[in-house]
């Protein structure tokens, strides 16, 4: 951010998501108020060039579906309760194929809990909020800088593949205020939609295999535009499951699938002979780094992952996680949403979750964790004990 | 049971109110303790129920029954409690953003229903529990962290509401008239069907200390002139500018949701509805 250079300031992360999302070609703001992601909101008030105050959830996600189909890229920032009654309007935006970024503020649930709490309790909601459990894409910061280029990235990947996404992150991270260098963050590039450039006729769902169809805005003047929530086929007008209605829909995923291969972003320090990894994404990798630095300075070395593309889970991850043969999990929510995420019901005794609610968890949680897991059976499979891959 | 002579203290809680000081809800919460006293409601018969915003955090701060239920859905879950304890007297209380924003949806319907319940509307025209966003009632010249360059949309009337939905009882008063307003909630709990009394109550915070002296130098006792049983002096009523008239708007004499399916209850029975096989007779495969 040349503009910027040397400039430090207090801020918050808001700040940095909403002026990157402008960055990136955002250009409508719809809110509800909702605590802990009223400081978005605020800002965007001030920041991008079209904010509007919704009645509801339901009302905002709806408006902004009504603005993408018009060319429009929106915004908005919400936290579970809010969520949860954006529900059937994001499977509406998923099924139509428009781009849009909800930041979600984690806080303590369940239902309206603890407005004030920060939490990371929302991940498998996510997995499965699309009905069919078809994959929406989630990136979540770890940090300040993640917040700035997580932001331009998920309005990229959102225009790119023309699916709603979702920037996952918590109470803490865009709440607390801190001295932050502005000229630490690179420049962002403005984001386009894969626009639809032919001369001849327009089938606005028609699509390559895996890819989104190209878009025309509701008013282009040239070609019909029809956009539709009930399985439908290239033309976009309802049709039962007739085969092409339904390769429509089975593009759905398969477009995200392929579309997601370039976003697939994490942290990885491995610690030179080290057989235990610790694993965290959003705020918790703050306190995951404290940690590790301490255990680095009494000469235990463990090596980090940070998730930042939750979903679709990257691949790569996967193949880290194999090679250790203990991996502590760090999350702030009781039941380890990102551990049942990666090993469903069969989490192996070499996994040990480090959980906790109603406050962030600290580096000492962290290693007392990682004292547990040192004392407990190690995986014997795990590449770092000569196992297979599997 | 022993007769019990309550007072107004006998109906304070043990929390301490989160609002900050000056909050016009204090004058809703002392009124309201005056009117259960002067009603002698016992507190196992009233159930207090909220959704979420400053206002909502009321039930907690009375010795009744008490709900804080989420965001918007105060007068639903009253509406359940109603109809599955008749006996009990049921008041709703939501903010204005609470129950003209995202919960509008459930008003028309419990007015048309009549359920006999009383609705506690504290209308402050801000979010104050989210610092101070722009709400269904905010003014043109309010400005709020979501107008910074004023409001764009008219306001919206929660009494023409009210009156269009069919509520069978409409009263309006101010908790800088904690006087009035104890008279005001007596009447709206002693109406037979859906009360809805519109309670201006200010936000010190977000909105500010002017909003007590607008309200009051506005205020104006409907007089003796008015006539609560003509829809036409209610309608000139909400129609007013310029001034805002205190006290009891409307009241229609209808049956209420109760007695109607109760009604319809004893029809069904009569039909021989309920009985498993009665149900199926028509679905008989002949042998």
């Amino acid at each position: 951010m040349s503009e910027l250079s040397s400039r430090r300031v207090l801020t918050d992360a808001s700040r940095l998501i909403i002026e990157a999302a402008v960055r990136a070609g955002a250009n409508v703001f719809v809110g509800y108020p909702i605590t802990p992601a009223n400081w978005l909101y605020h800002y965007a008030t001030q920041r991008f060039p079209t904010t509007l105050p919704a009645t509801d959830e339901i009302t905002t996600l709806q408006w902004m579906a009504g603005f993408a189909t018009a060319g429009k890229f929106p915004v908005t920032a919400t936290s579970f309760p809010g969520f949860a009654l954006m529900v059937e309007s994001v499977n509406m935006a998923y099924m139509m194929e428009l781009p849009m970024l909800i930041v979600l503020v984690q806080r303590l649930g369940p239902s309206t809990g603890s407005a004030t709490t920060g939490a990371q309790g929302d991940l498998l909601l996510l997995r499965g909020v699309i009905s069919g459990g078809y994959p929406l894409p989630v990136f979540s910061p770890s940090n300040f800088e993640d917040c700035w280029e997580l932001t331009g990235r998920a309005v990229a990947a959102s225009l790119q593949m023309r699916t709603p996404v979702v920037l996952l992150t918590s109470k803490e991270m865009v709440m607390t205020s801190r001295s932050f260098d502005l000229s630490r963050l690179p420049d962002i590039q403005q984001a386009a939609w894969p626009e639809y450039r032919s001369a001849n006729g327009y089938l606005p769902y028609r699509a390559k295999p895996a890819e989104p169809p190209p878009f025309l805005p509701v008013g282009n003047r040239q070609h019909q535009v029809r956009i539709n929530a009930s399985t439908h086929d290239a033309s976009g007008l309802i049709r039962k499951a007739t085969p092409e209605a339904l390769a429509n829909t089975r593009r759905l995923q398969e477009k995200i699938e392929a579309g997601m291969q370039k976003h697939m972003l994490f942290d990885y320090h491995a610690a030179p002979g080290s057989d235990t990894l610790l694993v965290t994404y959003g705020v918790t990798a703050e306190a995951a780094r404290d940690a590790i630095r301490r255990l680095r300075e009494h000469g235990r070395a463990i090596s980090l992952l940070v998730v930042k593309t939750l979903l679709p889970f990257p691949p790569e991850a996967l193949a880290i996680l194999r090679r250790y043969a203990r991996v502590l999990i760090a999350e702030e929510n009781l039941s380890g949403l990102l551990r049942e995420l990666i090993y469903g019901q069969m989490t192996p005794a070499s996994v040990l979750g480090v959980n906790k609610i109603g406050k962030l968890i600290s580096p000492e949680d962290i290693v007392a964790g990682y004292e547990k897991l040192s004392s407990m059976p190690s995986n014997p499979n795990s590449e770092a004990q000569g196992g297979k891959r599997s | 049971m022993e007769a019990r002579n309550y007072s107004p203290k006998d109906f304070r809680s043990d929390i301490k109110p989160v609002w900050c000081p000056g909050c016009g809800d204090f004058g809703v919460l002392n009124a309201l303790y005056q009117a259960l006293a002067k009603l002698q409601l016992p507190h196992e018969d009233v159930a207090i129920v909220s959704g979420i915003g400053c206002s909502s955090r009321l039930p907690g701060y009375v010795k009744t029954y008490g709900f804080n239920s989420i965001h918007g859905r105060a007068l639903p879950v009253a509406q359940g409690v109603k109809l599955a304890r008749p006996e009990t007297t049921v008041i709703a209380v939501a903010g204005d953003g609470d129950g003209l924003s995202i919960g509008a949806g459930h008003f028309p319907h419990m007015a048309r229903r009549n359920i006999d319940l009383t609705y506690i509307m504290l209308d402050n025209s801000i979010y104050g529990m989210t610092k101070g966003q722009m709400s269904p009632t905010t003014v043109e010249e309010q400005p709020t962290k979501t107008t910074p360059y004023g409001m764009v949309e008219d306001p919206i009337n929660p009494v023409k509401l009210a009156l269009a939905y069919g509520a069978s009882f409409i009263a309006r008063s101010f908790s800088g008239n904690i006087k009035h307003t104890v008279q005001m909630i007596i009447q709206a709990i002693q109406h037979p069907g859906f009360s809805f009394l519109h309670l201006l109550s200010p936000c010190v915070t977000f909105v500010g200390r002017d909003q007590f002296d607008l309200i009051r130098s506005l205020s104006v006792d409907l007089g003796n002139e008015h006539d609560p049983t003509s829809v036409e002096h209610a309608w000139r009523v909400a129609e007013e500018v310029g001034r805002i008239s205190m006290g009891v708007i409307f009241e229609a004499d209808k049956p209420t949701f109760e007695q109607r399916y109760e009604h319809a209850k004893q029809l069904a029975h009569q039909a021989g509805d309920g009985d498993f096989r009665n149900l199926l007779k028509k679905y008989r495969v002949a042998a």
